[in-house]
């Protein structure tokens, strides 16, 4: 029973690690910039999952509702800040580039700040869902079902986008080799755009699935943007299916951590980074770079 | 036009500045945490002092002088509380007060030591502030985290449950409440035992705790102690903790989530499971004091009071009335005016400052969450109001404590 309940649990932290990470993921493959702000995109989405839920309360389906308004706005949010200020850094240094993503987080917890206060939010659990299902032969509450459901289908959903689309072709083209994509006509500027909305929406979808579970709290964006970080960099910078293979398992390494060294879960996680990157510095599916 | 406005005003301002000349203010620092983390408690805590200020200056003052804050915000950094600090000093406020944690607290304690300048805490719970750290010119109007463990821990005596798990963040506080409590608890019940692999440690401000839930569950604990886990921390267990219905099987115990600043998150009924032992230094009880504090501050500020409000109302009360009785604006005065006063908080009644020590009687109300549906917010039913007397050390030990330092 332990056993099961651990792996469901590891799931459930994998499914919203891997929505996280492959937005960063995706958006330092094809653009070439670390986005810092990442975890912005997914605090944001929970602050807007605590207004969302209470202002449908009355429809009977104000999750639901949120659940896919929400991450929209975030990718118009996304394609916004990418024409008005990642558009212009693409070729400085990255250091140079590093800057505007930290102004960014500052803003954005201003305007956070200043919208909701100070006090942490909670979201209430969707209506219409059973008690609990049984995962593994574990019964869990059904919303952490929907949870992993949703990470899986979005997973699947991406790796079709990405490598058995025209568009996806166009993208990973780019993220091979940008010169020569943009000499052959391909408009890598609305790809760009494309790129930074899709990534926000999957940090949008991250940030409302996982707020009845967590809530809406100031300082969520940076605990978001170090876990996106390390599963990038253990799967790999840029890599789809790195991502989603190290979301797995620093979701179960932190799973089962808690169960050997209760205080060293974490200790667990960041070693296993160490390890991959002395192993393979390129992460588990990354390229070296040309 | 606008312009002309603007510049009326000035006028006015002038005016009225040098109409308030006649009698000069006493000047009060006031450092809270106005941004970052503790903002949160900072935000209120000030309101309540500005509250205080206005009233006794709408009698008149204190000694026909009114009372002026000088305020700063030390974003919940010891540092900026620290550089706030020796400003205030400089600019020669008679004294100092602060909604700020217990990092913050303990800086600004050495501080006041160092430079002769009294402080008065809103936030800072720590023990050792008044124990073996403790020293002339700090002082604390709130109850301490000896309090209120203790006062829990002696109350699960009656309790049947035996078997425990605790979770925890791992920072200072944490660390050493869990250690205190546990300690002190299997002193009163000694057939208390923390099942094996079940004591977690959490980073400071993570909300995914549900590997550690169901690691919890998994051990079938007959009670779990998590008054460890602080702000959004706490909000996120208790959340989770009721979808995976543990509540219901095991006793939950946290001392202090009754305070604001730990349950700010729970906003709906829905989110409070009911029967979590725990407790607060305000709630409110239906007194005519609490009533009245709760109305006028909602008529000030339009929004309900927390207990950093009250604290801070009370304790820029008690300051005023402290000069009020040194008849002086004297610092060394007003230190020994100050020892052994008694003051009126709007949640806990007449408390004293106790001379030896400069730590107040005020005590713990202790009951089982509940949802406040008259107030809309966190409350607790059952509760039950424990004095902080009971649980404070003696004069003599004090000594001895301060002595082997």
């Amino acid at each position: 029973m332990l056993i099961g309940l651990q792996i469901a649990s590891g799931l459930v932290s994998a499914a919203i690690l891997f929505l996280l990470a492959s937005g960063l993921s995706l958006i330092f493959g094809v653009c070439r910039v670390l986005n810092l702000a990442h975890g912005t995109f997914f605090m944001l989405a929970a602050y807007l999952a605590y207004s969302g839920t209470r202002l449908f309360a009355d429809s009977g389906a104000g999750f639901w509702l949120t659940l896919a308004l929400a991450p929209l706005l975030l990718a118009g949010l996304g394609a916004l800040v990418e024409v008005a200020l990642f558009r212009r850094i693409y070729r400085a240094d990255t250091l140079v580039q590093l800057l505007p993503t930290i102004a960014l987080i500052f803003i954005f917890a201003d305007v956070i700040r200043f919208i909701w206060g100070l006090e942490s939010k909670t979201v209430p659990f969707p209506s219409g869902l059973p008690g609990a299902v049984s995962i593994l032969g574990v019964p869990f509450p059904s919303y952490y079902a929907v949870i992993v459901l949703a990470g899986a289908l979005i997973a699947l959903g991406l790796w079709i986008v990405v490598y058995r689309t025209r568009w996806g072709i166009l993208v990973r083209a780019i993220a091979q080799d940008r010169d020569m994509s943009a000499s052959l006509g391909i408009n890598e500027r609305a790809i760009y755009t494309a790129v930074f909305a899709l990534a926000a929406w999957l940090a949008g979808m991250a940030g409302v699935l996982s707020a009845p579970l967590a809530g809406a709290a100031l300082g969520s964006d940076l605990d978001a943007v170090i876990d996106a970080f390390v599963v990038v960099v253990v799967g790999g910078l840029g890599s789809i299916p790195g991502a989603f293979l190290a979301a797995l398992l620093v979701g179960m390494v932190r799973s089962f951590g808690i169960l050997v060294i209760p205080q060293f879960a974490m200790a667990f996680v960041f070693g296993l980074m160490a390890l991959v990157l002395i192993v393979r510095p390129t992460g588990l599916l990354g390229r070296k770079e040309s | 036009m606008k312009h002309a406005n603007v510049l009326l005003a000035i006028c006015v301002g002038l005016v009225s500045l040098s109409a308030a000349r006649a009698a000069d203010p006493i000047l009060i620092g006031e450092i809270s945490s106005m941004s970052g983390p503790l903002a949160v408690g900072g935000v209120p805590g000030r309101q309540g002092a500005i509250m205080a200020v206005e009233e006794i200056n709408q009698k008149g003052g204190v000694l026909g002088r009114p009372l002026q804050l000088v305020m700063r915000d030390d974003k919940t950094q010891p540092e900026e509380a620290g550089k706030a600090f020796r400003e205030l000093a400089a600019q020669g406020v008679l004294l100092s007060m602060g909604t700020s944690g217990s990092a913050t607290t303990a800086a600004m304690s050495s501080l006041a030591r160092e430079l002769k300048l009294p402080f008065f805490t809103v936030l800072g719970y720590s023990r050792f502030l008044i124990e073996e750290a403790g020293h002339r010119h700090f002082f604390r109007l709130i109850t301490n985290d000896r309090v209120f463990t203790y006062a829990v821990a002696e109350a699960l005596v009656k309790q049947p449950q035996t078997k425990y798990c605790t979770i925890a963040s791992d920072f200072a506080y944490g660390r050493d409440f869990t250690k205190v409590f546990m300690t002190r608890l299997k002193q009163v019940k000694p057939d208390v035992e923390v099942l094996s692999g079940c004591e977690f440690w959490v980073p400071l401000g993570t909300t995914d705790l549900t590997p550690n839930l169901t690691a919890i569950l998994a051990k079938r604990p007959q009670a779990v102690l998590f008054g460890g886990l602080v702000g959004a921390t706490s909000n996120a267990f208790v959340k989770q903790a009721k979808a995976f219905g543990l509540f219901a099987n095991a006793l939950g115990v946290h001392p202090s989530l009754g305070m604001q600043v730990n349950n700010s998150g729970l906003t709906s009924k829905e989110d409070v499971p009911e029967g979590i032992f725990t407790g607060a230094d305000f709630l409110y009880p239906p007194t005519a004091a609490s009533r009245a504090f709760l109305d006028a501050y909602r008529k000030r500020w339009n929004q309900l009071p927390t207990e950093q409000s009250a604290n801070a109302y009370t304790t820029a009360r008690f300051i005023a009335k402290a000069i009020e009785k040194a008849a002086k604006v004297d610092r060394e005065a007003f230190i020994d005016a100050a020892e052994g006063l008694s003051i009126d908080h709007p949640g806990l009644g007449e408390i004293t400052l106790r001379p030896f020590d400069h730590q107040s009687t005020a005590g713990w109300w202790m009951g089982y969450l509940a949802w406040d549906e008259t107030n809309k917010r966190v409350g607790m039913r059952d509760a039950k109001y424990l004095k902080g007397d009971a649980y404070l050390p003696s004069k003599e030990e004090i000594e001895k404590s301060r002595s082997r330092k």
